[in-house]
């Protein structure tokens, strides 16, 4: 770890209190509650439209919320003004100052706080140095590559050792593997400086790779907060199954349960699920209705002759998408009628091709229920 | 490279891309040559074609004092217009770029309606705001029991107060052009950035706005400088400008040569305005990459 000049750069909470946002009659954002601990790295996903970026501008205090709190560091700052909550801020296209050097630039957020001259000059190197930008100071951002301003944007930001820094879609604009180097020297330098990080982004890879925790949001909620993995195999509910990675949906019905497990029926039988797995309310009971969720990945084309004790489906191919490392199949379900989609690891042992009948082995130990969705009016 | 105009026309398709497009330019091309260029050429001839032993217009336009005191009471007038469209334009430009659609559209209107009323109505209509006996002295004698009304028409002061009406809506409109350009996302970045409203403003929206401003400033500049309407009506006796004195002089006496003479100095006078726009702008570019 570096040593930090002077004031240290650590990170600081950020509590989002019941926050509700109209623009017009439109409601932007509803009931946002959110607590980030200090130094963690919560992305806001979401696809557009579903309020990430107006949470996202109310922490910045770029916008007033019409009800609700924020507090910062355990200080209410819900009416402060943006410049006074010290909060480093990356836009999605950057917001660089056309008419200011790279290095005028990175110098604005220190002449606002009076430093000049020489430290102005050691933070400004020393932050250039950190996302490798030297030699570009004089440069004006207009002669810079997409990947460059980024790091402009991003040195501005902490130049001025915020304790929480805000990222909005910092790398919708990058090509493909540009993003995914950034991507690490993002994570890198939240390690590095241990600050608080929220990062909107509507791509779930981004918000799986990088967080510590990701609040996933859906016109205006927060529908769900947790770590990457919680959300990924244990997902609460059918939105978060579908919208993080794929997910193949199964009505069930619960027809008995345990302490060690839920007996669920399904078109392809009784299914046996870890309770842990179970996140139907907790009243539920017998005639529950449900959704197992099934990824992929959990879906096994088994050799022709199989073990009985396993449960296993017969499907036709309906689609074959070889990728190099794995192939993604569409396949029909005989018994349900349900489009499944599953991939094979290592192919290459048997091509299937459309029309094809296969048999699937389902790992029911990986299998999660969750709710059937409300049907929204 | 040159650019062909007269290049057979083969297809209509032809006509449409290209170098052959420009064929599309001949009609304003033509008009222009004959209608503005060929007279100001005429100018310039009869400026020059002096009698032998008569003196060069020039001199006497450069000499006497009543040409540079028109000229100069010209180039006085049009800068206080200038300088006065942009304190008052800028801040309007700005009300109007931050308010909400609905609101700017009204706004906006208002500004090009009163563009539409035309030059003549809006510059009596300040005889009645600031006559002697107008609304604005009657109110200010009742208010701080003034013995006279304060003189603010037929000088310059009423010249002045007449042209900036007319030509806000253009500074107006040139400003806000430039406004619309600046990226949505600076000033909130500023303000991240711990900048406060009025920083925000100064150090990073009102450089963006510069090549508005003076492109602003130099068309109500160049266009002040021919104004014939408003110092006529507002001015009064005193108030003689460029193009009064030109009438007078060709119209009036038919002394065409020193009238040629005097149109050229003030034809000089726009192009030195427009040249130095062009600097100012060209440096402006130069910072810019």
């Amino acid at each position: 770890m570096h040593a930090s000049t002077g004031s240290s750069a650590r990170g600081a909470p950020v509590e989002v209190i019941g926050l509700r946002k109209l623009y017009g009659a439109v409601v932007a954002l509803q009931d946002a509650t959110l607590s980030i601990r200090a130094g963690e790295f919560v992305s806001l996903l979401g696809a557009s439209g579903s309020g990430k970026s107006t949470l996202l501008k109310l922490i910045a205090g770029l916008e007033q919320a019409n009800s609700g709190r924020i507090l910062l560091d355990g200080v209410d700052a819900t009416g402060l003004p943006s410049e006074r909550r010290g909060i480093g801020m990356v836009f999605q296209d950057y917001a660089l100052f056309p008419t200011m050097t790279v290095e005028g630039n990175i110098a604005f957020p220190l002449r606002m706080r009076g430093v000049r001259g020489d430290e102005a000059k050691t933070r400004i190197a020393r932050v250039a140095e950190m996302v490798g930008l030297g030699p570009l100071l004089a440069r004006k951002p207009s002669q810079l590559s997409g990947g460059q301003q980024q790091r402009v944007a991003i040195a501005r930001a902490i130049v001025f050792d915020p304790q929480i820094l805000l990222l909005d879609e910092p790398l919708s604009a990058l090509d493909k593997n540009l993003r995914e180097q950034t991507k690490g020297e993002i994570k890198a330098l939240h390690q590095r400086l241990g600050i608080t990080i929220v990062y909107v982004t509507h791509d779930q890879s981004e918000a799986l790779a990088m967080s510590d925790r990701i609040a996933v949001m859906d016109h205006g909620r927060i529908v769900d907060v947790d770590t990457s993995q919680a959300l990924y195999t244990r997902p609460r509910s059918s939105f978060i199954a579908q919208f993080l990675g794929q997910a193949n949906l199964l009505p069930v019905t619960v027809l008995d349960k345990s302490s060690e497990a839920f007996t669920v029926g399904s078109a392809w039988g009784q299914l046996s699920i870890r309770p842990e797995n179970v996140s139907l309310a907790p009243a539920a009971g017998r005639g529950e209705r449900g959704l197992a969720v099934l990824r992929p990945e959990h879906l096994r084309i088994a050799p022709t002759s199989t073990d009985d004790r396993k449960l296993c489906v017969r499907a036709t191919v309906t689609q074959a998408l070889y990728n190099g490392c794995e192939t993604l199949y569409r396949a029909t379900c005989n018994a349900s009628q349900l489009s499944l989609i599953l991939k094979e690891v290592q192919p290459g042992s048997r091509n299937y091709a459309i029309g094809d009948d296969m048999q699937i082995e389902v790992d029911q130990a990986h299998i999660v229920v969750v709710p059937e969705p409300r049907v929204s009016t | 490279m040159t650019i062909v105009l007269w290049r057979p026309v083969w297809s209509p398709s032809q006509i449409l891309v290209g170098n052959a497009s420009l064929v599309w330019l001949l009609p304003g091309l033509v008009a222009t040559a004959v209608l503005f260029a060929w007279p100001i050429i005429n100018l310039l001839i009869v400026s020059l074609d002096i009698p032998t032993g008569m003196k060069s217009p020039y001199l006497a336009v450069l000499s006497e004092p009543i040409y540079l005191r028109v000229i100069s009471n010209t180039a006085v007038s049009s800068l206080g217009t200038t300088i006065f469209c942009l304190l008052v334009g800028y801040p309007t430009a700005y009300a109007i770029h931050v308010l909400p659609p609905l609101w700017r559209m009204i706004v906006l209107s208002s500004v090009l309606f009163s563009y539409a009323v035309g030059t003549m109505p809006r510059v009596f209509s300040w005889i009645v705001l600031l006559g002697d006996r107008g609304l604005v002295n009657q109110a200010l004698m009742q208010a701080f029991d003034l013995g006279e009304p304060i003189q603010m028409l037929y000088n310059q002061k009423g010249v002045i107060i007449g042209m900036t009406h007319v030509m806000l809506p253009f500074m107006v409109l040139t400003l806000l052009g430039a406004m619309a350009r600046v990226p949505d996302r600076l000033v909130p970045a500023a303000r991240t950035l711990g900048a406060g409203p009025l920083r925000a403003f100064a150090l990073v929206f009102l450089p963006l706005t510069t090549p508005g401003i003076l492109a602003g400033m130099m068309m109500v500049f160049i266009y002040s400088l021919g104004f014939y309407v408003v110092p006529a009506v507002l001015g009064g006796a005193g108030q003689t400008t460029a193009v009064m004195i030109l009438r007078d002089l060709t119209l009036g006496q038919g002394r065409w040569a020193i009238g040629a003479a005097l149109s050229i100095t003030m034809i000089v006078i726009c192009v030195l305005g427009s040249a130095l726009y062009v600097a100012l702008a060209r440096i402006g570019e130069i910072e810019e990459h």
